[in-house]
């Protein structure tokens, strides 16, 4: 799909958050609870063809933390050019470098305005 | 989806985190010295911190802002974990839990005193200086009504695409602030054809903006490419007049060349001087194992693929179910037993139906029972506090967790437990010194059991207090004239049955939780009213045990159908022991004391249900009827009917829906015919019968 | 049995396709115990049945005749004349059960025979003053005068209380007994559905 985003966050309320927003912008959106089930939901999604136009995950989650994610992403061939946006808070200054040199295209910091995340969006999504 | 939704799953999930959260710190409360444990409180904290911001609840989000700096010194090891902090994390979870409330329920009165007193609290314990966060710098955007022309001049780091990053939607994203005047690309990085790695980027552009946005809006574009991509942005406004760049007069064509990037000498000497990043492996393979490999072995909740249903849905499944049983009924009622003899397919076509209605009702159940361990968990924290407020040491043990009981059972047992419990460390439970003086230990124990048996739920709460008082009880229902003194009930069993009779307190006091004597009456109708029974066993000085006993689903059971007169009635089976047909000799009249009858040598009361229904009967001897060997607990009656008809499902309908509980009626049921027959309920029977 | 057909049938059909038409204000079913008119808020109406034997429930107050199955629920039915203290009646054919709903509760009152639907205003009711030692009047919110007739207003919440007939029957249980012995062999005893 051209304009699918993928939502990785084991928070049921920023799941619902960034979908809400992004649906009403008329994008489509997938949500994982975690590193490991975004692997099963891209996976899915790969052998439709389909693949998300941009992630979006949080850093902080149990099991495989955000930072690790993005690198384990960046090693899958037909995954590793899909944008990855890393979601901080402020008071994690360090984790916009650590994303960015695992390979992050971009960050937002938490607590996010919708207009922000449109903005992402478009940043990264056609 | 409105706000509301969004609002819902915020507190649906901030619920469930503050469960977590507080089974969590009664686990911190015993190892304090767990990391582990400290890890993932901050966690939660963290999660319901972010997640209330995201939905606006900023109360919310400015409290826990303190907790989490409370957890945060801990977790640093600034500060000690003594019992005073681990009781402000109590109360922490208390507000927090207050706060949620308040959003969802009309006018909840939050306590702000104990909220500001907290933080206060939480201040004196951490060292403010220890706190470093940095702040986001909250950006003022000023529209300027001059437009302004700026240069930019991008560099694209080679690397660009594997972040996934697309130039040209950053150039979108720039034409929208304004316009372009103009373009220039730099090409002079790009190598030979024949040796360009499409992955890479060797773009270098340069841009003219007209633009009335501010300077910040301009840089925002770039913002995460700004660290390894060259971005130069330059106010060049007084350069142009009429868009066009007045500088270039004075600058020979080469020096622009050059200035655009577009000469090759120059670029060769930049390319050379530049760095080019070479990939590097960042990810150590072993460590991207070892992760997998966890990931694998850790039982993680949201593995197990779920759906949360409605207790209400629930309800309308199981309704329909019943009503299915109701409806198979009726049509089997129509087609007479000659028909059904004749015609086999029909007959097993029927018995097909039969069959797949009890699997989809089974089914049914089982999707509504849920194990009663997280109930009893929710207890530990009431027990804890309870325990403290009245200088008490208890040990609360837990069996029977994965027990399961109807979803609906648990919702309405819940409160009945509480109270018991609240009895049992209010009046039960002695004070450690009493304890010891006694010869016991100094920590009382009670115990939640849950169990099948019989097709029923058994639930039982013990302790080994003090036990009831004989005496006071007596006193106190002699006073309330509920017995009096002629007619004094000398069995242990049935002084204790008293404190179920409305009114009864035998505390001098009313304390807090409990004393004021509206209590295990009420408890005693909540249970019946799920057709349930409750009982005590209490031995002075040893303790005291209360058990429930429930049926394991409230809709529809099996029955025998039997007639006495003209009038169907239906018992269930799980409390037939056997029919009999006795003969003249084993039946004994004793005037003034009833009738029994001998079954294989036991004596056992005799009942007629015409008479404890005062109804008509058909048959007067029983030797012409039929008895029925009926069990409640260990007790046991016989009852006389006129007719068995036979087994059916019964479909219980709750005669106090629409009317009252009866005594000795479990409900209704509708047979076959439309006409509705009563239910019998054994164990209430019993009780009248003995009356 | 054979079913009978009463000629009230009609009446009842004319009254159910009214009670559904119903856009009301102060309008009242009226109906007659023992020669007294009596009204209910008609939106509390559901329905007019021809009589339903209905089965006993053991050990209850003499008004509560037992429950029927009224379109797959359980309802209890109550006798209005025992209620308001008169004798019971034979039931025969004008018997009918008015089912109403109050307060959540589906319940049948038994009626000697129903009248009409009947539009009153403000002027014409008059509010009752409360005398509870009287138990009659506890059901009475009001009089309505029509014509010449004077119609008694029910206060339907009061007949739900079922307690208080528990309370003063449990003095003499053998008064208690629910008898089958007044219905008459006009009554119509055919289930439908």
């Amino acid at each position: 799909m051209d304009n699918l985003i993928l939502i990785v966050d084991d928070s049921k309320t920023v799941r619902a958050s960034v979908s809400y927003t992004l649906k009403n912008a008329g994008y489509g959106v997938e949500e994982a609870v975690n590193g490991k089930d975004a692997f099963n939901i891209l996976g899915m999604l790969s052998t439709a063809d389909k693949r998300p136009s941009m992630i979006i995950t949080d850093v902080n989650m149990p099991v495989m933390d955000g930072i690790s994610l993005v690198k384990e992403i960046k090693r899958d061939n037909r995954l590793k050019f899909i944008p990855i946006i890393i979601l901080t808070t402020e008071s994690q200054e360090e984790l916009k470098l650590a994303g960015k040199k695992a390979g992050a295209a971009g960050w937002l910091v938490k607590p996010f305005k919708p207009e922000q995340l449109i903005q992402l969006a478009k940043k990264f999504v056609r | 989806m409105l706000d509301n939704e969004l609002l819902q799953t915020f507190v649906e999930e901030s619920t469930e985190l503050l469960e977590n959260l507080e089974q969590n710190l009664l686990k911190l409360e015993k190892r304090p010295d767990d990391k582990e444990l400290i890890k993932e409180i901050f966690r939660l904290i963290h999660t319901i911190k972010g997640s209330s911001a995201l939905v606006g609840c900023c109360e919310i989000t400015n409290f826990v802002h303190h907790a989490e700096d409370l957890l945060d010194q801990i977790r640093n090891n600034l500060l000690e974990l003594n019992s005073e902090v681990i009781n402000i994390l109590f109360i922490i979870h208390d507000i927090i839990k207050d706060l949620i409330n308040s959003l969802i329920i009309a006018d909840y009165e939050i306590d702000i005193d104990r909220l500001n007193l907290t933080i206060r609290e939480i201040q004196n314990c951490i060292d403010v200086k220890n706190i470093s966060y940095k702040r986001d710098k909250k950006i003022a955007l000023k529209r300027s009504e001059q437009s302004k022309v700026y240069n930019i001049k991008v560099e694209f780091n080679t690397e660009l695409f594997q972040t996934g990053t697309d130039p040209l939607l950053l150039l979108r994203e720039l034409n929208e602030l304004g316009c372009f005047i103009e373009v220039y690309l730099a090409y002079k990085r790009i190598p030979d054809f024949f040796e360009i790695d499409p992955v890479l980027c060797y773009l270098t552009i340069e841009f003219v903006l007209k633009t009335k946005m501010p300077f910040e809006k301009i840089k925002d574009v770039f913002v995460f490419i700004e660290i390894d991509s060259n971005v130069k942005i330059e106010d060049v406004t007084k350069n142009y007049r009429e868009n066009i760049d007045e500088t270039l007069v004075d600058k020979k064509p080469g020096e622009i060349l050059v200035d655009k990037g577009l000469l090759s000498e120059e670029d060769i000497d930049e390319a050379l001087s530049r760095e080019i990043l070479t990939k590097k492996r960042k990810v150590d393979s072993q460590q991207i194992n070892k992760v997998l490999q966890e990931q694998q072995e850790s039982r993680s909740i949201q593995e197990k693929s779920t759906i949360k249903v409605s207790t209400d849905k629930m309800e309308l499944l199981m309704n329909s179910v019943a009503e299915l049983v109701i409806s198979q009924a009726r049509v089997k009622e129509r087609i007479s037993r000659k028909t059904l003899n004749d015609d086999q397919q029909l007959n097993a076509s029927l018995q097909e139906v039969d069959k797949k209605i009890r699997f989809l009702q089974e089914e049914v159940m089982k999707a509504r029972m849920v194990p009663i361990g997280n109930t009893f968990l929710r207890f530990r924290r009431l027990v804890r506090d309870l325990s403290r407020d009245h200088g008490k040491k208890v040990n609360l043990v837990i069996r029977g967790k994965e027990t399961e009981l109807d979803k609906m059972v648990i919702e309405k047992i819940v409160d009945p437990l509480k109270h018991m419990l609240r009895n049992a460390i209010d009046h039960g439970i002695e004070l450690p010194e009493e304890r010891t003086a006694l010869g016991k230990v100094e920590s009382g124990t009670i115990t939640l059991d849950a169990y099948h048996r019989e097709g029923y739920i058994f639930i039982e709460i013990t302790d080994d207090g003090r036990g009831l008082d004989k005496e006071r009880i007596r006193e106190s229902a002699i006073k309330r004239g509920i017995i009096s003194n002629d007619n004094l009930p000398a069995a242990d069993e049935q002084i204790h049955e008293l404190i179920f009779e409305p009114g009864l307190s035998t505390s001098d006091e009313i304390t807090e939780t409990s004393g004021r004597g509206v209590g295990m009456d009420v408890v005693k109708s909540n249970i019946e009213a799920l057709r349930g029974s409750i009982s005590i066993n209490s031995m002075e000085n040893k303790g005291t045990k209360y058990r429930l006993k429930l049926p394991l689903t409230l809709s529809i059971i099996d029955g025998m159908s039997v007639i006495v007169g003209d009038k169907h009635f239906i018992i269930p089976i799980n409390s037939i022991i056997e029919f009999y047909q006795p003969n003249k000799s084993e039946i004994k009249s004793v005037s003034g004391k009833g009738e029994s009858v001998r079954i294989r040598g036991e004596y056992l009361s005799l009942f007629r249900l015409s008479k404890l229904f005062s109804i008509n009967n058909n048959v007067e001897d029983p030797i012409n009827g039929i008895l029925i060997v009926l069990k409640d607990d260990d007790k046991k009656i016989t009852l006389l009917v006129d007719e068995i008809i036979g087994q059916q499902q019964a479909v219980v309908k709750s005669l106090e829906d629409n009317y009252d509980n009866v005594q000795g009626i479990a409900g209704a049921t509708i047979l076959g015919n439309g006409r509705v027959a009563m239910i019998i309920d054994v164990s209430s029977l019993m009780k009248i019968a003995f009356k | 049995m054979v079913e009978k057909k009463a000629y009230q049938d009609n009446t009842m059909d004319i009254l159910n396709q009214q009670l559904a038409n119903i856009a009301a204000e102060n309008q009242f079913l009226t109906f007659i115990v023992e020669n007294e008119e009596y009204g209910v808020d008609v939106l509390t109406v559901q329905e007019i049945i021809r009589y339903k034997k209905p089965t006993v429930i053991p050990n209850t107050p003499e008004a509560v005749r037992g429950v029927i199955n009224f379109r797959g629920e359980v309802i209890p039915i109550i006798d209005l004349r025992k209620k308001f203290g008169f004798d019971t009646k034979k039931y025969n054919r004008f018997t009918v059960i008015i089912i109403i709903e109050i307060l959540g509760k589906i319940i049948g009152m038994i009626v000697d025979q129903v009248s009409d639907i009947l539009s009153f205003s403000k002027e014409d009711i008059q509010e009752t003053l409360d005398f509870s030692s009287d138990i009659d009047t506890e059901f009475i919110s009001g009089m309505a005068k029509l014509d010449d007739r004077l119609i008694i207003l029910i206060k339907l919440e009061k007949l739900l209380s079922f307690n208080e007939y528990k309370v003063l029957n449990n003095i003499d249980d053998d008064k208690n007994i629910n008898n089958e012995t007044n219905i008459s062999n006009d009554e119509l005893v055919k289930e439908d559905d």
